[in-house]
């Protein structure tokens, strides 16, 4: 026994005699004799979402059901979103028309419901609360000021800076009139960004949407609208609103239903520029390929409009979005993706790719797979499907080599290596081809991996 | 069968098991499997008496009992990821079916990396991690012989001053088998077997723990916190985290009846080396005793750690995931009925909320789902 060992021992008889005592240091020390890393890493604690308590002014509570459609300038001349400038200017009118007493209580309110509430949703619950009546009070001033701007006793909203003020102000007055709709649209949702809608969360919409109708007295398109900026496919939400009777439409639901095909189109341009960014930096990869689903999708989805009144122009700029989304699939993402393939495949390496090399490979591999479906929806297959088929044909080249190998008896090591390369192919042609196909291929190679398998533990 | 991305349409009420508020023992709920087809990710395997497995899944169509699906039916149904498969294969020829088998035989596909290439390095090192474990309880067996032998620690810290340690050692043990009426070899046989069988247990603080007891810490820890999410928690959800917090606490307070009666055992040391190794097969039934009581509970708490710290909406979706799955305490394990409470309060609200837990709509990122279990297979070995 060494000296190290038997010193151990003695520390540890120390807590053998006294395991309350003289010694939480020494249990301390002890555990630390016993411990291994069989305890492992234990899942470690992740930190939570920063949820800010900001502090909401009355002001902050106008905007909240405004809040998705806000941009920052400069905004492209056909957005859809409202710029802060607009949302300003119409608050400035709206100050001046409720008195002060009243916007001092709802600050006094709000500032209560800080102080008071920890818990996110339920706070979110209580802001709705005191915005209801707030939101009413703030839509009945400005469409007051709309109203004098229409007939010349105020100039306020009439001014041509900031841009389409006037026509935003509009907006906001009706958005402002379906509050409430739309904060409950907002929480179906969930927190943005909302890359597609769920089977359960349209249904949700669904009823959602029937209630309004039944209930009367709001335009439920204002409301959909304002939603639709939260959303990464826009046209999925218009698309579903589109096959129900939201009964009469107001001018101004009209007015926004004529608008979904600009920001259909404004928010494709969005991902595709996004697209662009992302390219450029390699580690953006496995975000392009998310952006190349969500574009894809929302195109695909928003040709689909031309079964409900879609103009042509709309329909030529949704074809050329999909060039678009595919020519950056074809000159950049996917060859980017075989390069990550090719690293740990192209070529029968002597040193074998490491563990990390592999699995960027199948991950990649799975990005390809994703992939197939949205090249689809922006004709960008016959690009797609050459390539899997080429990795295919390359991943089972190398594993019939592996296989050569394998049959050639040779150290254990080597073996199992080679065994392990032989199941990395496997899991490549289960990304790209199926399990089945997959299957049939390991279950080709069975006796092979049985005996290279054979000094593997555990022994069950 | 909602949810699971059928290749095919099927008779699903040719499947349909009996509705019961809870299984009648362990072997009739099944173990726990791993598995990584999406589909196949809250499925118990068991038994149908007759030698061959089926497979058993929560129906989340109306909530209403399970489905039961022979397993050379799955194919018709679903398409299973060779990893399963290959499982499947391992499982069909061992000898019994039981949560302690079935870790070793997930480990070994892992090892063979068909869960990838960094489940592969997990498994080895969850199997390092196993002997390592026994070597700490041999030496802490040890430690409590020899202090049993009458050496203290100031005469050992002497002894190890002068070189002398081994020999007071030697002496020491030599005392404890003549108490025992065997040589020395004999004694130190016996304490290496009876670590190799206590240390899935290990021992209590400050003892190295073996991987039952940080589980049942863990499973603790995790109702605990589900319980308190509760708290803040209203509708639906609010009442399905409590009964996941219930049934937790009650597992917990089970296994750790067994694990008292093993520490009790184990800190008995004399006496139990006396029984050795014929007492051995107790042991192991309260290892596999332990094991059922806990089988599934893995998947509840690497499902609650992967969304601690998200938004609620993700919070609510790893309930979801959890509730159809629940390991709910058997019959047989309740004799005295405290559990079925918590069982009926499952039942009722599976048939109510089913709606909320089919969230698999989404085919084109099966691929990344399969992904994301292996990954999950992978923290339920690093607990």
């Amino acid at each position: 026994m060494s000296r190290s060992a038997q010193e151990r021992l003695a520390e540890a008889l120390i807590l053998a005699e006294d395991p309350n005592g003289a010694g939480k240091i020494r249990a301390a020390e002890i555990r630390d004799l016993y411990r291994n890393a069989a305890s492992g890493a234990a899942a470690g604690a992740r930190p939570g979402p920063q949820h800010a308590a900001q502090e909401l002014t009355p002001f902050r509570l106008f905007c909240v059901p405004l809040e998705d459609m806000l941009g920052d300038e400069p905004l492209p001349s056909d957005s859809t979103r409202i710029s802060r400038a607009v949302v300003a200017a119409c608050w400035a009118v709206i100050e001046e028309r409720i008195a002060p007493a009243r916007r001092e209580a709802v600050a006094s309110e709000l500032a209560g419901l800080a102080a008071a509430e920890t818990d996110p949703d339920r706070s979110a619950d209580r802001v709705d609360a005191v915005g209801r009546e707030w939101w009413g009070d703030c839509e009945a001033a400005l469409t007051t000021a709309i109203e004098d701007t229409r007939t010349g006793r105020s100039r306020a909203l009439a001014d041509r800076m900031p841009r389409r003020l006037f026509e935003h102000a509009e907006t906001i007055a009706a958005a402002l009139r379906v509050a409430g709709p739309i904060q409950r649209l907002k929480h179906l949702l969930g927190d943005p960004p909302i890359a597609r809608l769920t089977a359960a969360q349209k249904e949700a919409l669904r009823g959602e949407m029937l209630s309004l109708v039944r209930r009367g007295g709001a335009d439920p398109r204002v409301a959909v609208h304002v939603v639709a900026h939260r959303l990464r496919n826009p046209a999925e939400l218009f698309l579903l609103t589109a096959g129900i009777d939201l009964g009469q439409a107001s001018p101004h639901g009209r007015r926004l239903t004529a608008a979904r095909e600009t920001l259909i189109l404004s928010v494709a341009a969005e991902h595709v520029a996004a697209l662009d960014q992302l390219v450029e930096s390699r580690s953006g990869l496995a975000g392009a390929v998310d952006l190349v689903e969500v574009a894809a999708a929302l195109l695909g989805a928003g040709i689909r409009l031309d079964r409900h009144g879609a103009s042509t122009e709309y329909l030529r700029e949704i074809g050329r979005q999909q060039e678009a989304v595919a020519a950056r699939l074809r000159s950049a993402i996917l060859p980017a993706l075989r390069a990550e393939i090719w690293t740990a495949w192209a070529e029968p390496a002597a040193v074998p790719p490491d563990d990390k090399t592999v699995l960027a490979a199948e991950a990649a591999a799975r990005a390809l797979a994703r992939l197939l479906r949205s090249a689809a929806l922006v004709g960008a297959e016959a690009v797609l499907r050459p390539l899997v088929g080429t990795v295919l044909e390359t991943i089972e080249a190398a594993l019939a080599d592996t296989s050569a190998r394998l049959a050639d008896e040779g150290a254990d090591e080597t073996r199992q290596r080679d065994a392990a390369a032989l199941v990395n192919a496997v899991r490549m042609i289960e990304v790209l081809a199926g399990s089945d196909r997959a299957f049939a291929a390991l279950s080709d190679h069975q006796q092979l991996l049985d005996r290279a398998w054979a000094n593997c533990r555990p022994r069950a | 069968m909602a949810g699971l991305g059928l290749a095919q349409q099927v008779r699903t009420d040719r499947l349909r098991g009996f509705d019961t508020p809870r299984p009648a023992g362990f072997a009739e709920r099944g173990v726990a499997v791993a598995f990584t087809t999406p589909a196949l990710a809250s499925a118990h395997l068991r038994s149908d008496g007759r030698g061959r497995l089926e497979v058993v899944l929560p129906n989340l169509i109306d909530g209403r009992g399970v489905y039961v699906v022979p397993w050379p039916a799955l194919g018709e149904i679903m398409a299973p990821t060779v990893h399963d498969r290959v499982l499947h294969q391992e499982i069909v020829v061992a000898p019994s079916l039981d949560p302690e088998r079935l870790r070793l035989l997930q480990l070994r596909v892992m090892a063979r990396g068909l869960a990838g290439a960094d489940a592969a390095a997990v498994a080895e090192t969850a199997l390092a991690a196993d002997g390592r474990v026994a070597t700490a309880v041999n030496f802490a067996l040890m430690v409590q012989l020899i202090h049993a032998g009458g050496v203290t620690s100031a005469e050992a810290l002497e002894a190890a001053e002068n070189g002398r340690a081994g020999a007071e050692y030697k002496r020491a043990l030599g005392s404890v088998a003549a108490r025992l009426g065997v040589g020395a070899l004999e004694l130190s046989d016996r304490i290496a077997s009876l670590s190799g069988a206590a240390a899935a247990f290990g021992l209590p603080e400050p003892g190295p723990a073996g991987r039952l007891r940080r589980l049942i810490a863990r499973v603790e820890q995790t109702a605990t916190a589900i319980a308190d999410w509760a708290e803040a928690e209203a509708g639906d959800h609010g009442e399905i985290a409590r009964v996941c917090g219930q049934a937790g606490a009650l597992a917990a307070t089970r296994a750790d009846a067994i694990l008292a009666g093993v520490d009790h055992r184990l800190d008995d040391l004399i006496p139990t080396l006396r029984a050795w190794p014929a007492d051995k097969p107790r042991l192991d039934q309260a290892r596999l005793r332990l094991a059922w009581l806990l089988d599934g509970w893995r998947r509840v708490i690497v499902a609650w750690e992967t969304a601690r710290g998200m938004p609620r909406p993700v919070q609510r979706a790893a309930l979801g995931q959890i509730f159809p799955a629940l390991p709910l305490l058997p019959e047989k394990a309740d004799p005295s009925g405290e559990a079925l409470d918590v069982s009926g309060r499952h039942r009722r609200l599976m048939r109510h909320c089913c709606r909320l837990f089919d969230e698999m709509d989404n085919p084109a990122a099966v691929a990344e789902l399969i992904r994301r279990m292996e990954r999950a297979k992978l923290d339920a070995e690093l607990l």
